[in-house]
Protein backbone atom coordinates (compact mmCIF):
# COMPACT_ATOMS: atom_id res chain seq x y z
CA UNK A 1 0.00 0.00 0.00
CA UNK A 2 2.73 2.16 0.96
CA UNK A 3 4.33 1.72 -2.28
CA UNK A 4 1.57 2.45 -4.83
CA UNK A 5 0.98 5.88 -2.47
CA UNK A 6 4.22 6.73 -3.11
CA UNK A 7 4.43 5.92 -7.11
CA UNK A 8 1.00 8.14 -6.80
CA UNK A 9 2.82 10.62 -5.25
CA UNK A 10 5.72 10.80 -7.57
CA UNK A 11 3.27 10.65 -10.79
CA UNK A 12 1.56 13.65 -9.51
CA UNK A 13 4.49 15.94 -8.57
CA UNK A 14 5.53 15.17 -11.95
CA UNK A 15 2.55 16.22 -13.44
CA UNK A 16 2.25 18.92 -11.29
CA UNK A 17 6.03 20.39 -12.03
CA UNK A 18 5.13 21.36 -15.63
CA UNK A 19 4.75 25.01 -16.15
CA UNK A 20 0.86 26.26 -17.03
CA UNK A 21 -0.56 23.45 -15.75
CA UNK A 22 -3.03 24.66 -12.97
CA UNK A 23 -3.77 26.65 -16.23
CA UNK A 24 -4.18 24.22 -18.40
CA UNK A 25 -6.75 22.86 -16.66
CA UNK A 26 -8.55 25.97 -15.25
CA UNK A 27 -6.86 26.21 -11.77
CA UNK A 28 -4.66 28.71 -12.57
CA UNK A 29 -7.41 31.83 -10.49
CA UNK A 30 -7.13 30.45 -7.10
CA UNK A 31 -3.29 30.90 -7.01
CA UNK A 32 -1.78 28.00 -6.54
CA UNK A 33 2.10 27.37 -6.89
CA UNK A 34 3.19 23.85 -8.34
CA UNK A 35 6.61 23.82 -7.40
CA UNK A 36 5.45 24.84 -3.55
CA UNK A 37 2.55 21.64 -3.85
CA UNK A 38 5.58 19.46 -5.05
CA UNK A 39 7.52 20.43 -2.45
CA UNK A 40 4.91 19.19 -0.12
CA UNK A 41 3.98 16.65 -1.34
CA UNK A 42 7.58 15.37 -1.32
CA UNK A 43 7.79 16.26 2.50
CA UNK A 44 5.23 14.54 3.22
CA UNK A 45 6.18 11.13 1.44
CA UNK A 46 9.58 11.23 3.64
CA UNK A 47 7.38 11.93 6.67
CA UNK A 48 5.28 9.41 6.04
CA UNK A 49 7.86 7.20 5.12
CA UNK A 50 10.08 7.69 8.07
CA UNK A 51 7.46 7.37 10.46
CA UNK A 52 6.57 4.54 8.79
CA UNK A 53 10.22 2.67 9.06
CA UNK A 54 11.08 4.67 12.42
CA UNK A 55 7.69 4.22 14.60
CA UNK A 56 4.96 2.59 12.75
CA UNK A 57 6.51 -0.43 12.40
CA UNK A 58 8.62 -1.13 15.35
CA UNK A 59 5.32 -0.29 17.78
CA UNK A 60 3.70 -2.84 15.04
CA UNK A 61 6.11 -5.19 15.81
CA UNK A 62 6.29 -4.81 19.62
CA UNK A 63 2.45 -5.17 19.34
CA UNK A 64 2.42 -8.42 17.18
CA UNK A 65 5.31 -9.68 19.74
CA UNK A 66 2.82 -8.45 23.04
CA UNK A 67 0.17 -10.31 21.02
CA UNK A 68 1.80 -13.64 20.52
CA UNK A 69 3.03 -13.09 24.00
CA UNK A 70 -0.31 -13.29 24.84
CA UNK A 71 -1.77 -15.76 22.66
CA UNK A 72 1.10 -17.65 23.64
CA UNK A 73 0.07 -17.22 27.51
CA UNK A 74 -4.02 -17.98 26.80
CA UNK A 75 -2.67 -21.45 24.69
CA UNK A 76 -0.68 -22.15 27.97
CA UNK A 77 -3.46 -21.53 29.77
CA UNK A 78 -5.49 -23.13 28.17
CA UNK A 79 -3.09 -26.33 28.21
CA UNK A 80 -2.77 -25.95 31.43
CA UNK A 81 -6.11 -26.03 32.80
CA UNK A 82 -6.51 -28.99 30.27
CA UNK A 83 -3.88 -30.69 31.80
CA UNK A 84 -4.79 -29.55 35.24
CA UNK A 85 -8.13 -31.12 34.68
CA UNK A 86 -6.61 -34.26 33.25
CA UNK A 87 -4.93 -34.48 36.44
CA UNK A 88 -7.82 -34.14 38.42
CA UNK A 89 -9.45 -36.44 36.29
CA UNK A 90 -6.39 -38.89 36.55
CA UNK A 91 -6.40 -38.57 40.34
CA UNK A 92 -10.27 -38.71 41.01
CA UNK A 93 -9.18 -42.30 38.99
CA UNK A 94 -6.65 -42.97 41.20
CA UNK A 95 -8.37 -42.10 44.26
CA UNK A 96 -11.29 -43.99 42.86
CA UNK A 97 -9.40 -47.25 42.40
CA UNK A 98 -7.61 -46.85 45.80
CA UNK A 99 -10.83 -46.49 47.23
CA UNK A 100 -11.62 -50.01 46.20
CA UNK A 101 -8.56 -51.56 46.82
CA UNK A 102 -9.02 -50.88 49.99
CA UNK A 103 -12.59 -51.51 50.16
CA UNK A 104 -11.18 -55.03 48.80
CA UNK A 105 -8.32 -55.37 51.40
CA UNK A 106 -11.01 -54.23 53.62
CA UNK A 107 -13.09 -57.22 52.98
CA UNK A 108 -10.79 -59.37 52.91
CA UNK A 109 -9.29 -58.75 56.04
CA UNK A 110 -12.74 -59.11 57.22
CA UNK A 111 -12.94 -62.62 55.67
CA UNK A 112 -9.85 -63.69 56.83
CA UNK A 113 -10.81 -62.23 60.32
CA UNK A 114 -13.75 -64.28 60.44
CA UNK A 115 -12.00 -67.47 59.45
CA UNK A 116 -9.33 -67.15 61.99
CA UNK A 117 -12.15 -66.45 64.54
CA UNK A 118 -13.70 -69.79 63.22
CA UNK A 119 -10.82 -71.71 63.54
CA UNK A 120 -9.84 -70.66 66.73
CA UNK A 121 -13.19 -71.26 68.21
CA UNK A 122 -12.94 -74.48 66.59
CA UNK A 123 -9.56 -75.42 68.04
CA UNK A 124 -10.64 -74.04 71.35
CA UNK A 125 -13.86 -76.25 71.24
CA UNK A 126 -11.75 -79.25 70.08
CA UNK A 127 -9.14 -78.90 73.30
CA UNK A 128 -12.11 -78.01 75.91
CA UNK A 129 -13.51 -81.28 74.23
CA UNK A 130 -10.10 -83.34 74.66
CA UNK A 131 -9.65 -81.36 78.27
CA UNK A 132 -12.68 -82.80 79.16
CA UNK A 133 -11.93 -86.30 77.95
CA UNK A 134 -9.15 -86.31 79.80
CA UNK A 135 -10.39 -85.07 83.03
CA UNK A 136 -13.00 -87.64 83.16
CA UNK A 137 -10.59 -90.13 81.97
CA UNK A 138 -8.17 -89.34 84.79
CA UNK A 139 -11.21 -89.32 87.35
CA UNK A 140 -12.70 -92.45 86.02
CA UNK A 141 -8.66 -93.57 86.59
CA UNK A 142 -9.05 -92.23 89.60
CA UNK A 143 -12.26 -93.93 91.06
CA UNK A 144 -10.89 -97.27 89.79
CA UNK A 145 -7.69 -96.85 91.70
CA UNK A 146 -9.75 -96.10 94.93
CA UNK A 147 -12.69 -98.73 94.48
CA UNK A 148 -9.16 -101.28 94.02
CA UNK A 149 -7.39 -100.19 96.82
CA UNK A 150 -11.13 -100.22 99.08
CA UNK A 151 -11.26 -103.37 97.80
CA UNK A 152 -8.21 -104.33 98.95
CA UNK A 153 -8.31 -103.26 102.53
CA UNK A 154 -11.95 -104.99 102.46
CA UNK A 155 -10.39 -107.87 101.43
CA UNK A 156 -7.29 -108.02 104.35
CA UNK A 157 -9.85 -106.66 106.90
CA UNK A 158 -12.27 -109.73 105.91
CA UNK A 159 -9.54 -112.09 106.18
CA UNK A 160 -8.20 -110.34 109.42
CA UNK A 161 -11.18 -110.42 111.14
CA UNK A 162 -11.88 -114.07 110.08
CA UNK A 163 -8.71 -115.64 110.78
CA UNK A 164 -8.88 -113.59 114.22
CA UNK A 165 -12.86 -114.76 114.69
CA UNK A 166 -11.94 -118.31 113.71
CA UNK A 167 -8.96 -118.86 115.32
CA UNK A 168 -10.96 -117.96 118.56
CA UNK A 169 -14.07 -119.17 117.90
CA UNK A 170 -13.36 -122.48 116.41
CA UNK A 171 -13.46 -125.22 119.18
CA UNK A 172 -10.58 -128.20 119.03
CA UNK A 173 -13.56 -130.72 118.09
CA UNK A 174 -14.34 -128.60 115.05
CA UNK A 175 -10.35 -128.19 113.98
CA UNK A 176 -10.30 -131.88 114.00
CA UNK A 177 -12.85 -132.30 111.56
CA UNK A 178 -11.54 -129.56 109.77
CA UNK A 179 -8.22 -131.57 109.72
CA UNK A 180 -9.90 -134.39 108.84
CA UNK A 181 -11.35 -132.77 105.92
CA UNK A 182 -8.12 -131.12 104.73
CA UNK A 183 -6.60 -134.42 104.58
CA UNK A 184 -9.36 -136.18 102.35
CA UNK A 185 -9.28 -133.08 100.17
CA UNK A 186 -5.39 -133.18 99.73
CA UNK A 187 -5.62 -137.05 99.16
CA UNK A 188 -7.67 -136.53 96.44
CA UNK A 189 -5.71 -134.39 94.93
CA UNK A 190 -2.59 -135.92 95.50
CA UNK B 1 31.46 -126.48 80.23
CA UNK B 2 33.47 -128.19 83.01
CA UNK B 3 30.83 -126.71 85.55
CA UNK B 4 27.85 -127.84 84.15
CA UNK B 5 29.24 -131.49 84.01
CA UNK B 6 29.96 -131.32 87.86
CA UNK B 7 26.47 -129.77 88.53
CA UNK B 8 25.04 -133.05 86.33
CA UNK B 9 28.16 -135.34 88.21
CA UNK B 10 26.67 -134.06 91.68
CA UNK B 11 23.12 -134.31 90.88
CA UNK B 12 23.98 -137.88 89.73
CA UNK B 13 25.40 -139.23 92.74
CA UNK B 14 23.37 -137.30 95.34
CA UNK B 15 20.33 -139.10 93.84
CA UNK B 16 22.53 -142.45 93.85
CA UNK B 17 23.49 -142.11 97.55
CA UNK B 18 20.00 -141.52 98.73
CA UNK B 19 18.79 -144.20 96.71
CA UNK B 20 20.91 -146.37 98.36
CA UNK B 21 20.41 -145.23 101.92
CA UNK B 22 23.11 -146.01 104.68
CA UNK B 23 24.98 -147.98 102.39
CA UNK B 24 25.06 -145.12 100.18
CA UNK B 25 25.99 -142.66 102.76
CA UNK B 26 29.14 -145.31 103.45
CA UNK B 27 29.99 -145.62 100.20
CA UNK B 28 29.94 -142.26 99.67
CA UNK B 29 33.40 -140.65 101.06
CA UNK B 30 35.46 -142.93 99.25
CA UNK B 31 33.69 -142.19 95.93
CA UNK B 32 33.96 -138.08 96.54
CA UNK B 33 37.84 -138.92 97.52
CA UNK B 34 38.21 -140.42 94.13
CA UNK B 35 36.19 -137.69 92.26
CA UNK B 36 37.90 -134.59 93.95
CA UNK B 37 41.77 -136.21 93.74
CA UNK B 38 43.65 -133.87 91.83
CA UNK B 39 41.06 -130.70 91.36
CA UNK B 40 42.10 -127.23 93.24
CA UNK B 41 40.24 -126.68 96.33
CA UNK B 42 37.89 -124.09 94.66
CA UNK B 43 36.35 -126.71 92.41
CA UNK B 44 36.01 -129.02 95.46
CA UNK B 45 34.26 -126.45 97.30
CA UNK B 46 32.06 -125.60 94.00
CA UNK B 47 31.54 -129.93 93.75
CA UNK B 48 31.06 -130.42 97.16
CA UNK B 49 28.87 -127.07 97.24
CA UNK B 50 26.68 -128.51 94.01
CA UNK B 51 26.64 -132.33 95.54
CA UNK B 52 25.01 -130.53 98.72
CA UNK B 53 21.68 -128.74 96.66
CA UNK B 54 21.13 -131.50 94.81
CA UNK B 55 21.50 -134.04 98.15
CA UNK B 56 19.00 -131.62 100.20
CA UNK B 57 16.52 -131.63 96.96
CA UNK B 58 16.57 -135.76 96.57
CA UNK B 59 16.24 -135.82 100.10
CA UNK B 60 13.15 -133.39 100.05
CA UNK B 61 11.74 -135.19 97.34
CA UNK B 62 11.25 -138.43 99.93
CA UNK B 63 10.41 -136.42 102.83
CA UNK B 64 6.16 -135.30 103.29
CA UNK B 65 6.37 -132.28 105.53
CA UNK B 66 2.84 -131.78 107.24
CA UNK B 67 1.86 -128.72 108.91
CA UNK B 68 -1.10 -128.27 111.19
CA UNK B 69 -2.66 -125.44 113.60
CA UNK B 70 -3.12 -128.15 116.06
CA UNK B 71 -1.82 -131.74 116.59
CA UNK B 72 -3.01 -134.20 114.17
CA UNK B 73 -4.58 -137.38 114.78
CA UNK B 74 -2.44 -140.42 113.63
CA UNK B 75 -5.15 -141.85 111.83
CA UNK B 76 -5.17 -138.40 109.75
CA UNK B 77 -1.38 -138.85 109.35
CA UNK B 78 -1.43 -142.37 108.13
CA UNK B 79 -4.02 -141.88 105.59
CA UNK B 80 -2.17 -139.35 104.08
CA UNK B 81 1.29 -141.41 104.06
CA UNK B 82 -0.50 -143.87 102.48
CA UNK B 83 -2.07 -141.42 99.99
CA UNK B 84 1.43 -140.19 99.28
CA UNK B 85 3.25 -143.59 99.32
CA UNK B 86 1.52 -144.56 96.45
CA UNK B 87 3.84 -145.74 93.72
CA UNK B 88 6.96 -144.88 95.14
CA UNK B 89 9.84 -147.34 95.91
CA UNK B 90 11.42 -145.79 98.84
CA UNK B 91 9.76 -144.84 102.00
CA UNK B 92 8.47 -141.50 102.67
CA UNK B 93 10.31 -139.39 105.88
CA UNK B 94 7.37 -137.89 107.37
CA UNK B 95 7.92 -134.23 109.44
CA UNK B 96 5.15 -132.85 111.39
CA UNK B 97 5.44 -129.28 111.99
CA UNK B 98 2.98 -127.14 114.22
CA UNK B 99 1.77 -123.70 112.47
CA UNK B 100 -0.96 -121.94 114.18
CA UNK B 101 -1.51 -119.40 111.57
CA UNK B 102 -3.33 -121.96 109.33
CA UNK B 103 -6.07 -121.71 111.76
CA UNK B 104 -7.64 -125.19 111.18
CA UNK B 105 -6.97 -127.92 108.21
CA UNK B 106 -3.62 -129.04 106.22
CA UNK B 107 -0.44 -127.82 104.37
CA UNK B 108 1.63 -130.91 102.88
CA UNK B 109 4.33 -130.53 101.31
CA UNK B 110 6.49 -132.88 99.42
CA UNK B 111 9.55 -132.16 97.53
CA UNK B 112 8.68 -129.00 95.34
CA UNK B 113 4.87 -129.36 95.81
CA UNK B 114 2.72 -127.63 98.61
CA UNK B 115 -1.04 -129.02 98.96
CA UNK B 116 -2.48 -126.29 101.27
CA UNK B 117 -6.00 -127.07 102.47
CA UNK B 118 -5.96 -124.74 105.21
CA UNK B 119 -8.54 -122.19 106.51
CA UNK B 120 -5.80 -119.43 106.29
CA UNK B 121 -5.92 -120.79 102.60
CA UNK B 122 -9.12 -120.56 101.80
CA UNK B 123 -9.77 -117.29 103.56
CA UNK B 124 -6.26 -116.20 101.10
CA UNK B 125 -7.96 -117.44 97.96
CA UNK B 126 -11.52 -115.76 99.52
CA UNK B 127 -9.77 -112.28 99.32
CA UNK B 128 -7.91 -112.57 96.20
CA UNK B 129 -11.39 -113.37 94.19
CA UNK B 130 -12.63 -110.02 96.61
CA UNK B 131 -9.94 -108.52 95.07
Amino acid sequence: MLDSFILLAAATAETAAEPGFFDKIGLGGFGLDGKLILAQMVNFVVVAFLLWRFAFKPVMATLDERQNKIAEGLQFAEEAKAQLAETEKRQAEVLREANTKAQEILHEARDKARELEDRLKAETSTQIEEMRKRAEESNELERQKMLTEVRQEIARLVVMTSGKVLQRELGDEEKARLDKAAAAEISQLN
Amino acid sequence: MAATQDTKLAKRLARLVVEAGESGVAELKPALEKLLAGRSAADRKAFLKAFLKAATREVQKDTLVIESAQTLSDEVVASLVADFSKGRARPLQVVRKSNPALIAGVRVQLGDTVYDASVASNLQSLAARIR
